[in-house]
């Protein structure tokens, strides 16, 4: 199987580490014609899969709004995913995702829909159509590349709703004090670098390949051949003969998330002073570390369960089974291990766990946004806002990004346990029908269980939004729709 | 006491159907909680199967389902049900051909049909017997959590709960041990000894199967993002308000004797493995499945499939094809849309987009849903039994230890 990086945007292959500035900017398709045009002289100019950008970058994607607002037609549109057609707010989302409360859809900077509130009529005024994703090496770089693209846009008549500007702290750390991006899984054909446990078939994350289940992920076919110039598009590999507007694309889940890293540290702090009163540092980052299964500088607890080790690791290559089977090291209930639980997976053998976990993995990318504060146990006081422009790669966004939140993030009854949501990712202020909100997080130790309860919430959602992330062929497609 | 199922089919009289369903809509909850007062259900559901035409052209008139699942002998359910809660079946009912409310008894006894095959994720634990081993796992974890075990060893810590638990007399019950079903290795063994020999059998029935059948079903052939979006947002408004969640669904047999016997020989099959085998809180290995039930109504034309589960529709249908997909495909096969199967057992269910469709195609709406407890996991059921088992028991330290880690 070749996979063709030239056609694949490059965000999805890459992190683009080495872009430390970047603004994603939301916009509004206010008249499509010129909104084509910009797509046909972006679909040259977005970074391709081959591309190692020295200086800056962007890519593109779209919402199923930005592709009704283009014309795009209903018989063209059907076969995206529902999840994208419905978009990242709706009532039965928000239940699954734990939008609720102070992370509800209400209360969200952008990406709330109005529409189906019935608030405003004219919901379409504040819709997102694109996100466009500019990267570049540095401030100075970013600034002046933006300020040529603010121009384009403004000549293409796109009008911006918000520009979010993001970047890649010292370390690779988020504000609130840890490596992170160190687990990433491999795509198959692609990366050829990772252990085979961690190494994924190619359609979980890119259209048009086979998935892990030995099938063609879900794809937006055209039905409708007389518009635009399907000619761009390659046939479905499935073979039913149909072009493929999907091949080489995926979806993009953005969810710009609040780190409270105050009440993080706040917590851990509390929970493990001395006995005068007196904070323990060390204590209060190892609680800290439980809950995210890593240590600070990126060690995994499941290798280093006592001491952090010095220096920063991007260690991945590890399992919990045999070693830690009983989660004396990294507890069932921590971030990382909930997310991806490995060779590990409930009950079942290393191999079976190995292959249930790759059908629910996702391609990470994240930027911090706010004041660059790394914050620890002495120092977790941020002026304004800050946290995490949260991104994910999924070919299936119900079967990978809102399963890992929901059904392993989310939901208490995880492994074993009984009232513990993922500590940093699935805490609510709302409980679930007709029960009381408990919310704990326990470390599994002998000779007791030590269980600390009462968890706040640490990230709250602010807003987001399911994008399609075509490839650069579809751009041009797009582009003559 | 074991558990038992109850499946009460009714026909819905044509003009009533609408009525029936407003009924249900405004006052699903308080149904819910009438089908609580009757004091032993675990789970229950009242479902409208709509009418309808099979591929044969024979019209199916509307039924009502009622189902439960409950402590005790089946007609003693049927005498509680109408005992206690007999007004709020009236207000049902009347939309039945043939209620007569001053003869409940003999409808309901007449109307129960029995069930094709029955699986339970925590057999022989009533409801008295599950809330008591909550309340002592509630017990124990608010014990250790407010003790101070520094220097003690698991033993130690395990006597010391001990004296505290017997201590009150609302535990005195937690002394004794419940008796749980094992794996009946003889009864698992005797029918793989049925399968080998019945083998050339089988093997000629599948291929005549597969040859004069299979190959020319039709299925449905609709991946998820093909199917209407009203549809699924029907079925999802009533999802996830809870931990655990309710799966109820309907499909057409396919036409042809074969197919039938087919499948009654899967459930016969599946009947004695959810005695012999399946009795430990798993499935085919799917740790999340409270029950599951198979039922065939008319006449052999159709299969009901109700089942609740905890967490996500999309783990449960995804563990399925992982754990189970050719249980799966051998039973659903059988019945029209299912994803082409090959040789019976194979493909089918693990053509994951074709079958996640034909799942959400073929679900029902659960019109009114109970639970005893909708918060509680299955896994948390049998954690919960272990601990009682465990807790009275003389154990070795190492025993004590795995006793406390659950906790």
């Amino acid at each position: 199987m070749t996979i063709d990086k030239k056609d694949i945007q490059g965000f999805l292959l890459k992190g683009y580490g080495k872009m430390r500035a970047t603004r994603y900017f939301l916009l509004r398709i206010t008249e499509p014609i010129p909104a084509k045009k910009w797509l046909e002289k972006l679909s040259t100019t977005v970074s391709d899969g081959e591309h190692k950008p020295a200086e800056k970058c962007i890519n593109v994607a779209v919402t199923h709004p930005g592709l009704v607002a283009l014309g795009m037609s209903a018989d063209n549109l059907k076969d995206f995913s529902k999840e994208f057609k419905e978009g990242l707010d709706t009532d039965h989302r928000n239940r699954i995702l734990g939008d609720l409360g102070t992370n509800g859809a209400e209360n969200w900077e952008f990406g709330y829909n109005k529409m189906r509130a019935n608030k405003d009529p004219l919901f379409t005024e504040d819709n997102i159509h694109f996100i466009l994703m500019v990267f570049a090496r540095d401030e100075e770089i970013l600034k002046t590349y933006c300020l040529e693209i603010e121009e384009e846009l403004k000549d293409h008549k796109l009008e911006i709703l918000v520009p979010l500007d993001g970047c890649l702290l010292e370390d690779n750390k988020i504000h609130i004090g840890f490596r992170d991006g160190i687990s990433q899984p491999g795509i198959e054909g692609v990366d050829s670098d990772k252990h085979p446990n961690n190494t994924v078939a190619t359609g979980e994350f890119i259209l048009g390949y086979k998935n892990e289940y030995g099938v063609y992920p879900d794809t937006p076919f055209i039905y409708d051949n007389k518009q635009g110039d399907v000619s761009l598009l390659p046939l479905d590999p499935g073979g039913s003969g149909k072009r493929d507007l999907g091949f080489n694309g995926s979806y993009l889940v953005y969810r710009k998330m609040e780190e409270k890293v105050d009440a993080f540290w706040g917590y851990t702090n509390e929970k493990t002073k001395k006995e005068n009163g007196e904070p323990d540092i060390n204590e209060s980052i190892k609680l800290a570390s439980k809950m995210v299964g890593r240590w600070p500088n990126g060690s995994p607890l499941a290798k280093f369960p006592d001491k952090m080790p010095e220096g920063m690791s991007n260690d991945d290559n590890f399992g919990y089974q045999p070693d830690d089977k009983e989660g004396l090291k990294c507890p069932f209930g921590s971030h990382m291990r909930r997310n991806n639980p490995r060779d590990a997976f409930e009950d079942n053998s290393p191999e079976l766990s190995v292959k249930l976990t790759k059908k629910h993995r996702i391609i990470r990318r994240g930027r911090s946004y706010g004041e660059p504060l790394i914050s620890t146990p002495t120092n977790h006081h941020a002026k304004n806002e800050i946290g995490l422009h949260f991104m994910c790669f999924n070919a299936d966004i119900s079967d990978q990004f809102e399963f890992i939140q929901h059904t392993w993030a989310n939901f208490p009854r995880f492994e074993n346990l009984y009232n513990d949501p993922d500590p940093i990712t699935g805490v609510r202020d709302v409980a679930m029908t007709g029960e009381k909100l408990v919310q704990n997080f326990t470390v599994q130790a002998e000779p007791v269980n030590k269980c600390y309860k009462d968890l706040p919430i640490f990230v709250s959602v602010k807003g987001g939004a399911y994008f399609f992330f075509p490839s650069i062929s579809a751009i041009r497609y797009l582009s003559t729709i | 006491m074991k558990q038992n199922a109850l499946t009460l089919i009714s026909e819905i009289e044509d003009h009533q159907l609408e009525k029936l369903r407003t009924l249900f809509s405004s006052r699903k909850e308080e149904f819910a909680g009438e089908l609580g007062k009757v004091g032993t259900i675990q789970y229950a559901r009242l479902v409208i199967v709509d009418k309808h035409t099979n591929q044969a052209g024979e019209v199916f008139a509307a039924q009502l389902v009622l189902s439960s699942n409950f402590d005790g002998d089946p007609d003693q359910q049927i005498q509680d049900i109408v005992n206690k809660i007999g007004p709020t079946l009236d207000l049902i009912y009347a939309h039945i051909k043939g209620y007569d409310k001053n003869n409940k008894l003999e409808f309901f006894r007449k109307s129960r049909t029995k069930e094709a095959a029955f699986y339970q994720g925590s057999p022989h634990r009533t409801l008295e017997v599950i809330r008591q081993e909550k309340a002592l796992h509630q017990e124990l974890f608010d014990l250790i959590n407010s003790g101070n075990w520094k220097g003690k060893s698991a033993s130690e810590i395990h006597e010391s709960l001990k004296n505290s638990v017997f201590s009150k007399p609302e535990f005195a019950w937690a002394k004794k041990n419940i008796e749980l079903p094992g794996i009946n290795y003889l009864m698992a063994g005797f029918s793989i000894l049925i399968i080998i020999l019945l083998l050339p059998v089988i093997i000629i029935w599948v291929i005549i199967l597969q040859v004069f059948h299979e190959n020319k079903d039709v299925p449905l052939g609709l991946t998820p993002n093909q199917l209407d979006l009203k549809t699924m947002e029907h079925l999802e408004k009533d999802e996830d308000f809870y931990w655990q969640n309710q799966f109820s669904q309907v499909v057409d047999m396919k036409p042809g004797m074969m197919r039938i016997v087919t499948l009654l020989s899967f459930f016969a099959l599946a009947r004695v493995l959810v005695k012999a085998i399946f009795v430990k809180g798993k499935l085919m290995g799917i740790p999340t499945i409270h029950f599951a039930r198979w039922v065939m109504i008319n006449n052999n034309k159709r299969v009901l499939f109700f089942s609740n589960f905890d967490g996500s529709w999309t783990q449960y249908l995804g563990d399925f094809i992982d754990k189970s997909g050719w249980g799966l495909t051998g039973i659903f096969s059988n019945t029209r849309y299912f994803p082409k199967a090959f040789m019976l057992v194979t493909k089918g269910a693990y053509n994951q987009r074709q079958f996640l469709a034909w799942a959400r195609y073929t679900q029902i709406q659960t019109q009114v849903w109970y639970a005893e407890d909708k918060g509680q996991s299955i896994k948390n059921i049998n954690n919960n039994t272990a601990i009682r088992n465990a807790f009275p028991k003389k154990l070795t330290e190492a025993q004590a230890q795995k006793l406390l880690s659950w906790i």
